[in-house]
């Protein structure tokens, strides 16, 4: 029997697989879950979140994935000078105090004495001025610092910021969203993005990042002692990546605490379990975006348009009991900035849109069909793979009444290039509305696939302009009740439905959507003061 | 095995050069040729992979920036990190810039996982490694017994009942089957684990993980070997209608060798060469299954990597799996030919 022969029976090849299997699994061991399951087995069993997707990123800020929740598990990590309520209001975080000057152009802030980072050495004004010229130089994508003129340090622990303009929304933009770095170990990293290592999740927040598993979409964060925030209410909180159903069994079970978010449409089961469900909008607004330099440069058009679709429909088609109908004045209930006069709801009008058109001197043949200078009007409909449902209904309610219309699914980095090119009509997109102001100069004009794109007009941009170098909070409200007239009216884009979400609880603890949103604008129950006392 | 099977020679031997010499030197430059050959395409396929995965619109950093919670960055800010991140220059020369590094032996930098692209997949090679090694002996050996029960007795009962399932198997693409086993295993019947490759607290000792992680593996493996289980079957059940005609198997048969010894020892071992080098083209096959499968399953295996690479635009980590898989597809490949052109040979 030659060599090779040998090693084809049937016996040798059961045991090389069986080896094989064997060598595999002996590999697993090996790796990643005995990191997390190093130590304290007696300990109280930690607080257990599933996340759906599992995987963010390190948690570390310019390493995580760029999305609103690898931000928000970082926030848990990573400080901000200015923190959160229950009820979204700026409260201290690691500054203790901060006090605007007469001119507005500058704050001085004065930092908790007794913070640490997690490898004990002391946070100081040093490291807050550090973080804030680091990232002038290496641009942080959740907060800008560009409207900064300088910084001066006063003390170990106090420190002033010059700004370049009297901006009101300093507090809760920039304030808020920067994640506050320690400079002994950032000080030397030229390349931040590709900075990764445990050392990088050094923070100074209420819990510390004790194991991250990768594969597993797990993290392990431990309990800080003496956070001048208050004592953590958890040893531990341990995220861990589970599907929707297997979540809610887990739940039952008793082996896990929080379903971060749960899709509604599994809510009921949630209910009939008895777990403790939050429900909230998103306000991560459903908008029917328009073409302002092609098709749509006209009011009447857009406001047609507006009339043309019966959001009533598309909510019981294609949002059965999972959202709510949007206001159409950009902030959604709820909001602070939100005003109490009514804006335009565009109820559904054919007869109205009819005579809008035809004003705007677009005709309809005798088929219904609807043209300009002769010839057919064909409109390109964009939207990306989570809207294919509603794309589909308003496809069907345009073409119903009269347009031709191409739908086209892309996926978001074709969809941007598409957009971005100006080859389109309308697009279909989900953009948040929540956050600090400041942002909608980017929302509403900005050139993003995912802004309104709308060419500054120069009363609303001016109103823009005005709200954020208003004196006090009640000038800036008055101010963006004008701008949200305006937009219902001008119709950047067209907000058709705002989708709910929901988060599950057990009891051991639940605390509603924070109003507001958390930090940036981040839809959340899960800011990091309900694991504080 | 002293009888030559003449349905082994009918497949093809795409590594056999004959008439060059002795016929070792020949056999031995044939492999050469092979190697020299799948070297080209791996080559090839790098290149190629590096070329269109950057025509594809948008780039990593702008698909990194499509979230509308991140402010907008200024032009400045966004060449000064293009160019950071390697995205800066044209095609062409990010490409070479690409080529180069790698033939130093540096497989490149994922900006989205923030991790070494070489780190990413080790991390995840395992998990499907064992998806993989764990499906094989499913489809082998399931396929072939069953094969050889059904050719031994055509249109016997076991031929009656298999057959019609086995075809129905084959004709479900991969994706497909693991749906309607979580949906049987996972839901309808919850005996097994639907997702993830170990439970939520994984057992403290060695042997507790282990039945964790085999238990998570089962459905994976069982929808991978589904597909391939058809493969193998016909191939069993066609080979052994052909011996069950020939004078040694019906020597056996008059000599009244016990049944098993006629399926082991007759049967099974003459259909080894054939298996073998039907391997070779189902590894491919296999590759590509296991990426529907894991995602299916929200395994942690490659599939899911390379998934999100292509919506990342994760240039690096996209070619390094390319580079990993085209690598081990060509090289199995090229073994099973070697080993199943000298087993035609030996007859």
């Amino acid at each position: 029997m030659s060599f090779v022969h040998r090693f084809i029976r049937p016996r040798f090849l059961a045991h090389a697989a069986a080896a094989g299997l064997a060598l595999g699994a002996a590999q697993y061991f090996g790796l990643g879950a005995e990191a997390l399951m190093a130590a304290e087995p007696d300990r109280q069993r930690p607080l257990v979140i599933t996340d759906s997707k599992g995987d963010r990123g390190m948690l570390a800020p310019y390493v995580h994935r760029k999305n609103g929740i690898a931000y928000l598990y970082t926030s848990y990590i990573f400080d901000t000078l200015v923190s959160q309520d229950a009820d979204g209001n700026s409260v201290p975080g690691l500054a203790r105090t901060w006090t605007r000057s007469q001119d507005g152009l500058s704050y001085a802030l004065e930092l908790q004495r007794d913070a640490k980072w997690h490898d004990g050495t002391p946070v100081t004004a040093d490291d807050v001025t550090f973080t804030l010229r680091y990232m002038a130089e290496h641009p942080y994508v959740f907060g800008s610092v560009k409207a900064l003129a300088g910084i001066e340090i006063e003390g170990v622990h106090d420190l002033r910021i010059h700004i370049k303009r009297a901006e009101y929304g300093l507090v809760e933009g920039l304030f808020s969203a920067i994640p506050i770095l320690p400079r002994h170990i950032y000080e030397g990293v030229k390349d931040p993005f590709r900075f990764a290592t445990p050392e990088a999740a050094v923070g100074s927040g209420p819990y510390r990042l004790a194991a991250y598993d990768k594969a597993q979409g797990r993290y392990r964060l431990e309990a800080t002692e003496d956070h001048p925030l208050g004592r953590p209410r958890f040893d531990q909180i341990w995220i861990v990546k589970m599907g929707p159903d297997a979540a809610l069994q887990a739940m039952s079970a008793g082996e896990v605490d929080v379903i971060s978010y749960l899709p509604p449409d599994r809510l009921p089961e949630a209910l009939d379990a008895g777990f403790a469900v939050e429900t909230s909008p998103s306000d991560h607004v459903l908008r029917l975006g328009f073409n302002h330099r092609g098709q749509f440069q006209k009011i009447e058009l857009r406001q047609a348009i507006a009339y043309a679709v019966d959001r009533s429909a598309l909510l019981a088609i294609a949002f059965p009991g999972v959202a709510e109908l949007a206001e159409t004045g950009y902030f959604q209930p709820g909001s602070k900035w939100q005003s109490d006069e009514a804006t335009e709801g565009y109820a559904y009008d054919p007869a109205q849109a009819r005579d809008l058109l035809l004003a705007a001197g677009w005709t309809q043949n005798r088929a219904g069909r609807w043209q300009t200078q002769g010839e057919e009007i064909r409109l390109r409909l964009l939207t990306d793979g989570r809207e294919v449902k509603p794309a589909r209904v308003i496809a069907e309610q345009l073409e119903a009444f009269g347009f031709a219309v191409d739908l086209r699914v892309m996926e978001v980095a074709a969809l941007r290039s598409l957009v971005a090119d100006g080859d389109y009509d309308l697009t279909l997109f989900s953009s948040s509305t929540l956050g600090d102001p400041g942002n909608i100069r980017r929302r509403v004009f900005g050139r993003g696939w995912n802004s309104d794109r709308f060419p500054a007009d120069p009363k609303m941009a001016g109103l823009i302009k005005a709200q954020a170098v208003a004196q006090s909070q009640a000038e800036r409200q008055e101010i963006l009740a004008r701008f949200q007239q305006l937009y219902a009216e001008n119709l950047p884009s067209y907000m058709l439905v705002n989708p709910l979400m929901a988060t599950v609880f057990n009891d051991k603890l639940s605390a509603p959507f924070m109003p507001g949103g958390v930090a940036i604008g981040i839809p959340s129950a899960l800011h990091k003061s309900i694991f504080l006392e | 095995m002293d009888n030559a099977s003449p349905s082994l020679l009918d497949h093809p031997v795409p590594t056999e050069i004959t008439g060059a010499g002795s016929p070792a030197v020949g056999r031995f430059a044939g492999l050469i040729g092979g190697f020299v050959l799948r070297l080209l395409i791996f080559c090839f396929v790098i290149v190629l992979c590096a070329m269109l995965s950057r025509m594809m619109p948008g780039d990593t950093l702008q698909v990194m920036l499509s979230t509308d919670l991140a402010r907008g960055l200024g032009t400045g800010e966004v060449q000064q990190l293009q160019e950071t991140m390697g995205l800066g220059g044209g095609i062409a020369s990010q490409v070479w810039a690409y080529l180069s590094r790698l033939l130093a032996g540096d497989l490149g930098y994922s900006i989205p996982h923030a991790a070494p692209v070489l780190q990413l997949l080790l991390t995840a090679l395992p998990w499907t490694g064992l998806l993989i090694l764990g499906a094989m002996p499913v489809f082998l050996i399931g396929g072939a017994l069953a094969g050889i029960e059904a050719g031994q007795l055509p249109g016997g009962s076991v031929d009656r009942w298999v057959t019609p399932v086995v075809t129905m198997l084959a004709s479900l693409p991969p994706f497909t089957g693991a749906v309607l086993l979580l949906l049987v295993f996972g839901i309808l019947w919850p005996v097994l684990p639907t997702g993830g490759a170990e439970p939520l607290f994984p057992a403290m000792d060695q042997l507790g993980r282990a039945v964790g992680v085999l238990r998570h593996a089962i459905l994976p493996m069982l929808a991978l070997a589904l597909h391939e289980l058809a493969r193998f079957y016909f191939l069993a059940r066609a080979e052994t209608l052909n011996l069950a005609q020939r004078d040694f198997i019906v020597n056996a048969r008059a000599r009244g060798i016990s049944p098993w010894r006629l399926r082991w020892a007759y049967i099974g071992r003459s259909l080894i060469p054939a298996c073998l080098s039907r391997l070779s083209d189902t590894l491919t096959g296999l590759v590509s299954a296991v990426f529907f499968v894991e995602i299916v399953f929200s395994y942690p295996g490659t599939g899911y990597l390379i998934y999100s690479a292509i919506l990342d635009r994760d240039y690096d980590l996209l070619q390094g799996a390319v580079v990993f898989m085209a690598g081990v597809v060509l090289l199995m490949n090229w073994l099973v030919d070697g080993l199943s052109g000298h087993l035609a040979r030996r007859g």
